[in-house]
């Protein structure tokens, strides 16, 4: 037997998991308030979102500023499809803001959406695609830290002008605000209910734990040797730039599908999805709660929006003073954020394992 | 003995300056070769180019039959090409066991690799190397948290677990104890005749305990090659070290 930290032991992650969601999925039997549920449900695109930076940040070591790419566009994806839902081919075609911005028939790009599965498929494909190309682009040439976190960044301001000049297609500044919830297999989605409540809890909860398992592979290995050592990696016969790509895009499309959740539930997609700021928020919620533990990323964004929402108001501009403080001390004192607190903490209860590891190489390890 | 790997008129030069000149070298199968010179001679520099990390200004160099000059790092180290770098570098964030498993290499393409649990992967290959390398109690150990020494072969460990045709050593015993040498002497000892390598060390006592062959290299070309007493009192090698009490004092 060994001495070890609960923390470390794979099994007690999963449990830990389990009992996590299942506390989440049953608050709305307890609650029964549709405003609480839609706010809820906002904390669960930001645990999404967290995700995502984990991910590609936390274990991939791509410091990408620019997840709200993928999290607007597939929001505008998503806008359209809601938007076109609610259009009628024959009596009224054309979104009403079109009509202001004197356009006369529906624009190409706009036609897919009368299709919900289409408009799914392009709000989601469209963004995961770009990732690719502009994952190439980076890490074909080998770039990386600060640079690549310069060009995300660049490129999501590029984005953000776009949405915000190209009125007649985006609606500009107004943004686009679908008249009717998104339906699905003939079921509305309401935005005040429980049922988006455990839309949102549903899909942070799976891709989690796809995450978590994607991590035990091999794949997972990798990416975090790539994370340490590129160079070591690429003399060990990785194509690192490849791996960076696929993981590049795998973020983009965990972000994308924070953006599809998020406009079900606000029912309403502007350039403010594409803001540099949101973006960089979503960075800080990784590393407060702990950019190497997918758990701590959603508990930090969870606690930092929960406390924007809570204490900000009374704070107002005060509080961004306030996050700035508390994203200095944990980036100076707490170098693996909350998660490495509870790291810490976890590591004092009494705990052993079979100490088989002088004789066996196939014991589990990697991941958090 | 077959030629497993040739360099031909290799030249590196940055402008006016040529790193490596003209270099001309032959390893044959399962021999174990150090390479030796003074600062600045181009060792690391050749090693470089052969593992594609810098390209050549010119000629050609052939690994196992086949060209290998313009490939990309990862390719060549698919061919069999093994290296261990000057400055250890392991995986500091992931387990002594998780620096192993990404070294084998079996397979590289990523989507592959996320089905892939790599539990039984290559076990008894690991179990050698970790006995070889003596990292048994080391292996829940992060890679960061070890000694130089083990940094060091773990490093070796990992290059060995890619199970190359041939492997380059550049300075492996740099910063290493008496006694921690001796080991990594041992290693090196039980490498040869199954392995092809090719060392780039300073430490003397080192090369003479495990060399077959040195090749002496100055200013990027080729000084002097042949076994050790042969390189020793070579009348070239002693004028360039004129001054200095032969080759021994080169480090």
């Amino acid at each position: 037997m060994q001495r070890a930290n609960l923390y470390h032991d794979k099994r007690a992650q999963w449990g830990a998991y389990l009992v996590f969601f299942g506390i989440l999925a049953v608050i709305p039997l307890f609650m029964d308030d549709p405003f609480t549920m839609n706010q809820y449900a906002r904390y669960g695109v930001f645990g999404i979102l967290a995700l995502s930076v984990s991910l590609v940040w936390g274990y991939g070591g791509i410091l990408s500023l620019g997840q709200g790419i993928a999290f607007g566009m597939a929001a505008y994806g998503m806008g359209a499809t809601m938007q076109m839902q609610y259009q009628d081919p024959v009596n009224d075609p054309i979104p009403s803001f079109m009509l202001t911005n004197e356009l006369e028939t529906l624009p190409v790009v706009w036609e897919p959406f009368w299709h919900t599965h289409y408009g799914l498929l392009l709000a989601i494909g469209i963004p995961v695609l770009f990732f690719i190309i502009f994952g190439i682009l980076m890490f074909q040439a080998r770039l990386a830290g600060a640079f690549v976190a310069i060009m995300t960044l660049a490129m999501l301001g590029a984005w953000y002008s776009m949405a915000y000049d190209m009125q007649p297609y985006t609606a500009g500044f107004n943004g686009i605000s679908p008249p009717s919830a998104f339906v699905a297999f003939g079921v509305e989605v309401d935005p005040y209910s429980n049922l988006i409540y455990w839309v949102s809890l549903g899909v942070l909860c799976g891709l989690t734990l796809a995450i978590k398992a994607l991590l035990q592979t091999k794949f997972g290995t990798i990416i975090q040797a790539i994370r340490d050592d590129p160079e070591r990696a690429r003399f060990l016969g990785y194509n690192v730039a490849y791996y960076q790509t696929v993981l590049f895009a795998l973020g983009g499309l965990v972000a994308a599908l924070a953006g599809i959740v998020w406009v079900m539930i606000s029912q309403y997609v502007s350039p403010t999805e594409l803001d540099i700021f949101f973006s960089i928020t979503i960075v800080i919620w990784a590393a407060v709660g702990g950019r190497m533990s997918l758990f701590g990323a959603v508990f930090g964004a969870i606690f930092i929006q929960a406390a924007e929402s809570y204490v900000g108001d009374e704070f107002q501009a005060t509080w961004f003073i306030i996050l700035g403080v508390v994203f200095i001390v944990v980036v100076r004192f707490l170098p693996k954020g909350f998660a490495g607190l509870f790291e810490t903490a976890v590591g004092i209860i009494p705990f052993w394992t079979k100490g088989s590891s002088r004789t066996s190489t196939n014991a589990p390890s990697a991941g958090e | 003995m077959s030629v497993i790997l040739e360099l031909k008129d290799v030249t590196k030069a940055y402008d006016a300056f040529k790193v490596v000149d003209g270099f001309n070298f032959k390893v044959n199968q399962g021999e174990l070769r150090c390479l030796l010179g003074p600062n600045g001679a181009g060792k690391t520099t050749t090693i470089d180019l052969i593992t594609g990390r810098q390209k050549s200004t010119s000629g050609t160099i052939i690994f196992d039959g086949r060209a290998i000059t313009s490939l990309r790092e990862d390719k060549i180290a698919k061919r069999g090409v093994g290296r261990k770098f000057q400055v250890p570098a392991v995986f500091k964030e992931l387990t002594v066991r998780d620096n192993l498993r990404v070294a084998l290499n079996k397979n590289t393409d990523p989507f592959a690799n996320m089905f892939r649990f790599g539990r039984k992967e290559g076990r008894e290959r690991l179990q050698e190397v970790v006995e070889l390398a003596g990292l048994q109690d080391r292996l829940d150990e992060l890679g960061g948290n070890l000694s130089h020494g083990e940094t060091q072969w773990l490093e070796i460990g990992m290059v060995l677990t890619q199970d190359p045709k041939l492997l380059l050593m550049d300075e492996p015993t740099a910063g290493m104890t008496e006694q921690e040498t001796q080991k990594t002497s041992e290693i090196f000892n039980r490498l040869k005749g199954k392995h092809t390598l090719v060392v780039v060390e300073h430490d003397m006592a080192f090369v003479r305990e495990i060399a077959d062959v040195i090749t002496l290299m100055h200013l990027g070309k080729t000084l002097a090659e042949g076994p050790m007493e042969e390189v020793e009192n070579d009348p070239k090698v002693k004028e360039v070290y004129l001054g200095s009490e032969g080759i021994t004092d080169a480090a």
